[in-house]
């Protein structure tokens, strides 16, 4: 899926400006990573794309389908075809894992059926075949808050993948886990964006999963971008311009 | 149950699933369910058991609901599927209901609280209760005979119409004298012989010899010509493991039974109407709707409307618009506590974390599929303590409802007190508070254990 932004503003009601004249086009298929310093406007710029958070002003475009005018019912379908993954995780905690990975089917399923919790086998299926896929087939009945975080992070990409989405949202999805879990968790949207040719845009905390993941990475400082390119073109130079004077690249391995 | 992993399981066969479960519960139990399994059955019995003791065995026919979705959910399991439980829920709590409303239907009458006071009631019934009425240690032993009065004469005529052993002669003696003479009463028991005209009046005390005979000479109480009821009493007293509840225990017990139910019924009433509103009244969920704003100040209002007004007052207005009786408390209670439950459940919708509902709302899910995903599996335990809590409350009120003639316990202390009869009103009042103490408790343990 092909995203386009253009002239994107945030203005929170407080005065913040947390995004300021945002243009960006994503062609489908691309690995895009978001970096930047906290508070930069990562998570509202991501956020705005499926209007959790409802934009200022500005555009937003999917496969040509406009966001920002979207009324109720066409936001819903857009956001059954936009998966999205999140820092801490979201999954409802007394709830299965098989039944927070169902939810990525509410969008295309009967409402009645799904309130009295009746999904289509071929649902159930897909959900089981995603659950298999990250590798936690095994859990499927047991309470979400049972798993390890990273364990939660592979349900929270399994029911991202339920959606059978063209996009997928990750919103800094390795922030709170070790190293080693993060990489398995970024080589599963990895394999999404490549063997299903889903469009990734994904916030990182650290440049270097950026290089090691992504197609493309912008930069945000205080709500614009400052930088947008191949990761390998980030030097020493444009680091310190990203994330200030000072700043020393860590290595995440 | 839903926390223990799910082992790799061999295939469950559904048509044998399907067909075992024909007994409830053995289709699960088959399916290595051994739990649902189980609890299907005690449910099932214990419905079965609930119903016959509020005498309407035949409401158990809905229990084919169950035992339908019981089936269903067998092969369900076998197929690799765990249904939801609410079609059971959902029957279990409209047929009692339904059982709870039909007994607790007994005409009763309102009437002023006006019980006896003064200082020396209140000792009367502080002593009674230690001493409340509450177990039958001796039988009565009763025989009639017929004293017949002429102008002439006083003759006896012994009843021998019932083939009761114990028997009664009166023969006239000398001077207007008459004898009473007992036998085949209980051997070395005390009683008394009465006439029974009118008021009763004890014409002399008894007390049987060994084989259970008693001879006893009074003077003739009668002036009147006519034919007159005297009756002899003796006490047996009954071994230790022929103890008896009392008749007012038993009384007591029915009428606790009423209460309870009483406000069971207010406590489901309640629920079933607030729980669907307090979404609305819960401003983070009212915010995702369009006009959410007003709907959320409108349900939030009425809540705290209701809430604020006294079971005891609705109750009183309800009597002058139903009429005066149970159904006045049932309504009393279910509108007050509508606005307690539901302040009490908007509040705890309010509380729930707003990142899963968020990553519900991301998926496309409408906004009743994000209140049934995102919010209500986090605020299952909570409700459950509140609404436990609530019906602990309204077992409480009920009972002082029942005062001012609402039914049940309430209305009996009432009669026991206002009828001095200090024993019988502490029996009344000891199981009250057993009863309260014991909701309290149970209430308190399931709000643990849920939570
Ligand atoms: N709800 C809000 N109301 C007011 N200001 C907000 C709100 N959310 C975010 N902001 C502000 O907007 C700016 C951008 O925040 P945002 O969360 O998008 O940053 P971020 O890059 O995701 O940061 P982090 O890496 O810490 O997650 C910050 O200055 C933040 O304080
Ligand atoms: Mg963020």
């Amino acid at each position: 899926m092909a995203l386009d932004i253009a002239q994107l503003r945030k203005v929170y009601p407080d005065g913040t400006v947390a995004l300021d004249g945002i243009d960006l086009l994503v062609p489908d298929g691309q690995f895009l990573a978001v970096i930047g310093l906290s508070g930069s406007g990562k998570s509202t710029l991501m956020r705005c794309i499926n209007r959790l958070i409802e934009p200022t002003s500005g555009t937003i475009t999917l496969d040509g389908i406009d966001v920002t005018s979207a009324n109720r019912q066409e936001l819903r379908r857009i956001r059954g075809q936009v998966g999205m993954i999140f820092q801490q995780f979201n999954l409802v905690k007394r709830s299965s894992v098989l039944t927070n990975t169902l939810a990525g089917r509410l969008g295309y399923v009967d409402t009645f059926l799904s309130l009295i919790n009746w999904f289509p086998s071929k649902d159930r299926e897909l959900a089981m075949l995603n659950l298999t896929r990250v590798g936690i087939a095994e859990k499927a009945e047991q309470r979400a808050d049972t798993l390890s975080g990273g364990q939660q992070q592979r349900v929270g990409i399994a029911r991202a993948l339920t959606q059978k989405p063209k996009l997928i949202l990750a919103d800094e999805p390795v922030a709170s886990l070790d190293p080693a879990t993060a990489h398995s968790i970024l080589d599963y949207l990895e394999q999404a964006n490549k063997q299903d040719g889903i469009t990734v845009v994904c916030s990182l905390h650290f440049l270097s999963l950026a290089r090691r993941y992504a197609d493309r990475v912008i930069a945000l400082k205080a709500g614009k971008i400052v930088f947008d390119g191949p990761p390998d073109e980030i030097d020493d130079t444009r680091f310190k311009e990203i994330y200030g004077e000072g700043a020393e690249e860590v290595e995440v391995t | 149950m839903r926390t223990s992993p799910v082992k790799p399981e061999p295939a469950r066969s559904p048509v044998a699933a399907t067909l075992l479960s024909i007994a409830p519960g053995l289709g699960q139990i088959y399916c290595g369910q051994y739990k649902r399994g189980l609890a299907i059955l005690a449910v099932l019995l214990a419905q079965i058991g609930v119903a016959v003791m509020a005498g309407m065995p035949a409401a158990s026919l809905w229990l084919i609901l169950i035992w339908l979705w019981n089936i269903a959910d067998a092969w369900g399991l076998a197929t690799g599927r765990r249904g939801s439980p609410a079609i059971p829920i959902v029957v279990l709590t409209l047929l009692n209901l339904a059982l709870c409303w039909r007994l607790s239907e007994i005409g009763t009458q309102i009437r002023q609280v006006d019980l006896p006071s003064g200082l020396a009631n209140a000792r009367n019934l502080v002593s009674a209760l230690a001493q409340p009425d509450v177990l039958r240690t001796s039988d009565l032993q009763t025989a009639d005979a017929n004293l017949i009065v002429t102008k002439s004469e006083v003759s006896g005529r012994p009843e021998t119409f019932e083939k009761r052993r114990p028997r009664l002669n009166l023969i006239p003696t000398d001077k207007g004298r008459i004898t009473a003479a007992g036998r085949g009463f209980a051997p070395g028991a005390q009683g008394a012989v009465y006439l029974r005209a009118g008021g009763d009046k004890k014409l002399a005390d008894v007390a049987t010899d060994r084989s259970g005979a008693f001879r006893v000479t009074f003077a003739n109480p009668i002036r009147l010509p006519g034919s007159y009821w005297v009756q002899a009493e003796v006490k047996k007293p009954l071994p230790l493991l022929q103890w008896r509840m009392s008749d007012t225990l038993d009384q007591s017990l029915k009428l606790m039974r009423e209460t309870v139910f009483l406000a069971f019924i207010g406590t489901a009433v309640a629920l079933i109407i607030s729980f669907p509103l307090s979404f609305l009244a819960a401003r983070n969920l009212a915010a995702q709707i369009p006009a959410g704003w007003l709907l959320y100040s409108v349900t939030r209002s009425a809540f705290n409307i209701l809430r604020s007004i006294e079971a005891l007052i609705i109750a009183v207005v309800m009597a002058i618009i139903v009429g005066i009786g149970p159904l006045a408390g049932a309504l009393a209670l279910s509108i007050h506590g509508i606005g307690a439950l539901g302040k009490l459940y908007s509040e705890a919708i309010e509380s729930v974390e707003h990142g899963p509902i968020e990553a519900v709302m991301s998926t496309g899910a409408n906004w009743l599929q994000v209140v049934r995903f995102g919010a209500v599996p986090q605020v299952v335990p909570q409700f459950i303590a509140f609404t436990m809590y609530r019906w602990d409350i309204n077992v409480r009120m009920a009972t002082v409802i029942g005062l001012v003639g609402g039914g049940g316990i309430g209305n009996l202390l009432y009669s026991y007190i206002n009828g001095l009869q200090w024993e019988k009103a502490a029996t009344a009042i000891w199981l009250i508070a057993i009863v309260v103490m014991l909701m309290d408790y149970a209430s308190a343990v399931i709000r643990e254990r849920v939570v």
